[in-house]
């Protein structure tokens, strides 16, 4: 056989070397795809019986509490305090990244900028809660209340929808922003009307992740706003039940692991429900 | 931003030149004094002295890199909008006014020398709100005006008839030689005196050139217009004047068959032969 020949035949070892990859790419994706599915019918099986309308419209009870009943007041005050922090951090977070990749004119500056963010997006979330509590609880008085729980998960929040937005500003085509700007219009103008349309999709990604984050912690609102039980319904100065801090009771103090699994899978769907509706929204405006 | 206007047009009273620049041929609406250019720290343009005539074309040609978008962009002050551009040293004359003169605000000279780039960019909105982008920002407009301005403008950069069914959808469904006639009636819209092209027609296919072509020939009874090019074919065909550059500096400057027929370089005979380029 010629030599020219045999190169059309078969490389047993490319044929090997695609198989291997090929496995080892599957292998990876299934774990991506099963990890989730697997904690979330591993919630689902443990937690179904106390599943039902009553356990997400009603408050706790029995002794200890939380053996029966729901946890209503455990969901509001989380969206309580994460909704506080969004609205703090949000707005704070995407002025922040429009000024650093927009207007900031030293290079230096912006780059020293970015590094301490990520320094504060790094930082462990019982630093925050500890934080929060010596300054906003004690030293403000804002006392074990959800406008500090608000404030503490605010800060946690800021950074990673800081990082998210500006690289999602940076990633507008310079030659684009160049053409708004040659037809003699603000800075502040095409800011608004292309590169805010061009970066949302990357700054809904940013913000959701961010608030999905601090939903799920306890740390953060431990020391800061949560309390094992409430009558009333949140109030900025009160305190409340947050989920995590409710599952956590649950576990730690074995009331009812089946209301901990229950509870467990709640803020799951929850965050499973805002990443879907980010997902919708971004698909929406790509078009 | 209504001061900004303001300013550059009370220079222009204050300073009659400007109109009877329109009035003496001759005499250039558009003139650079021993302008120089830096990027960072290399030069880039040396002392650049060109005039450009009202209602003509004028065609700048020359090798890639030897400054034809730098020079272009200097014109109307959108060379600073890349980091690291500056204008080290001289001027440029809209009329009798230094548009680098501290006073003059750079968005009312781009408002009134308006400039199309080599790769067409649609924002992100409909082709409607394309057309109007500029036109949306100097001057408050009624609803009813909307649809109006747009069709006029769109007529004029030749696409209406294209797109008039879908002018609330995405610019971005355009085919190419379209969104830059887009980016031409955007351009109008914004009722420039001027207009600088920088190789509007690189990207496009031979007919979408062609298109561009008939509409600069049509445009230069009414702007002036200053279009950069890499093919000599082209400007041939369009240039009333021409410049050749090499190397950040101007070597050719003359009315376009004179040049065409005798450069008075070496290098500007090799360009034209096609020995450079
Ligand atoms: N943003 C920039 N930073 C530094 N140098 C640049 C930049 N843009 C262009 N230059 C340099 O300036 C010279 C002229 O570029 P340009 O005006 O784009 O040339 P042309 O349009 O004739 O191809 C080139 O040598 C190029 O490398
Ligand atoms: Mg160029």
């Amino acid at each position: 056989m010629h030599k020219a020949e045999q190169l059309l035949l078969n490389n047993r070892r490319a044929v090997v070397n695609d198989r291997v990859f090929w496995l080892l790419a599957w292998t990876a994706g299934a774990i991506g795809l099963l990890l989730p599915l697997s904690i979330i019918g591993y919630l689902l099986f443990h937690g179904f019986q106390v599943l039902s309308w009553s356990f997400i419209s009603e408050v706790p009870r029995g002794y200890p509490l939380g053996v029966s009943g729901g946890i209503l007041p455990a969901i509001q005050g989380s969206l309580a305090v994460t909704g506080l922090g969004l609205a703090v951090a949000f707005p704070a977070a995407l002025a922040s990244a429009i000024y650093l990749s927009e207007y900031a004119q030293s290079q230096r500056f912006v780059a020293v900028m970015r590094f301490f963010t990520e320094c504060l997006a790094a930082i462990p979330a019982i630093l925050f809660g500890v934080f929060g509590y010596a300054f906003l609880v004690v030293q403000f008085g804002f006392g074990i209340s959800v406008l500090s729980g608000g404030l503490t998960l605010a800060m946690l929040m800021y950074p990673v929808i800081l990082v998210g937005s500006y690289s999602a500003f940076n990633a507008v085509e310079r030659p684009l922003k160049e053409s708004a700007l040659s037809l003699g219009v603000s800075r502040a103008y095409v800011i608004r009307r292309t590169l805010l349309p061009k970066a949302l999709p990357g700054i809904i990604a940013a913000t959701v992740l961010a608030a999905g984050h601090a939903v799920g912690s306890a740390a953060p609102v431990l020391f800061t706003a949560s309390v094992v039980q409430t009558r009333s319904s949140p109030s900025l100065d009160s305190p409340v039940m947050t989920l995590p801090t409710h599952l956590y009771n649950l576990v730690s103090e074995a009331v009812s692991f089946e209301h901990a699994y229950g509870t467990a899978f709640v803020l799951i769907a929850c965050l499973l429900f805002a990443n879907s509706c980010a997902m919708m929204l971004r698909h929406r405006l790509r078009k | 931003m209504l001061q900004t206007a303001i300013n550059l047009n009370s220079a222009a009273a204050l300073h009659p030149a400007i109109l009877t620049a329109a009035s003496a041929p001759s005499a250039g609406i558009l003139q650079t004094q021993q302008l120089n250019i830096h990027y960072g720290l290399e030069q880039r343009l040396f002392d650049i002295n060109i005039s450009i005539a009202e209602r003509q074309v004028t065609a700048i040609m020359g090798p890639s890199g030897c400054g034809k978008s730098t020079l272009l962009k200097s014109l109307n002050r959108t060379l600073e909008l890349t980091p690291g551009a500056e204008v080290t040293s001289g001027s440029v004359y809209f009329g009798e006014l230094d548009i680098y003169q501290s006073d003059v605000d750079a968005r009312a000279v781009r408002k009134v020398i308006g400039i199309i780039h080599q790769r067409p960019q649609p924002f992100p909105m409909s082709i409607e709100e394309n057309v109007l982008f500029g036109v949306r920002f100097h001057q408050r407009l009624k609803r009813s005006q909307r649809q109006l301005l747009a069709e006029r403008y769109l007529t004029m950069a030749g696409l209406w008839d294209e797109v008039k069914d879908r002018l609330h959808q995405s610019a971005h469904q355009l085919s190419g030689g379209q969104q830059q006639r887009l980016c031409l009636a955007r351009t109008l819209a914004n009722q420039p005196q001027i207009i600088l092209m920088d190789e509007p027609c690189s990207s496009l296919d031979p007919a979408s050139t062609e298109r561009i072509e008939q509409l600069v020939q049509q445009l230069k009874n009414d702007y002036t217009i200053v279009i950069v090019t890499h093919n000599i074919a082209q400007s041939r065909r369009l240039a009333d004047q021409a410049l050749l550059m090499m190397e950040g500096r101007v070597i050719e400057n003359a009315p376009a068959a004179q040049l065409f027929a005798n450069p008075t370089t070496v290098a500007g005979q090799d360009f034209l032969q096609g020995r450079i380029g």
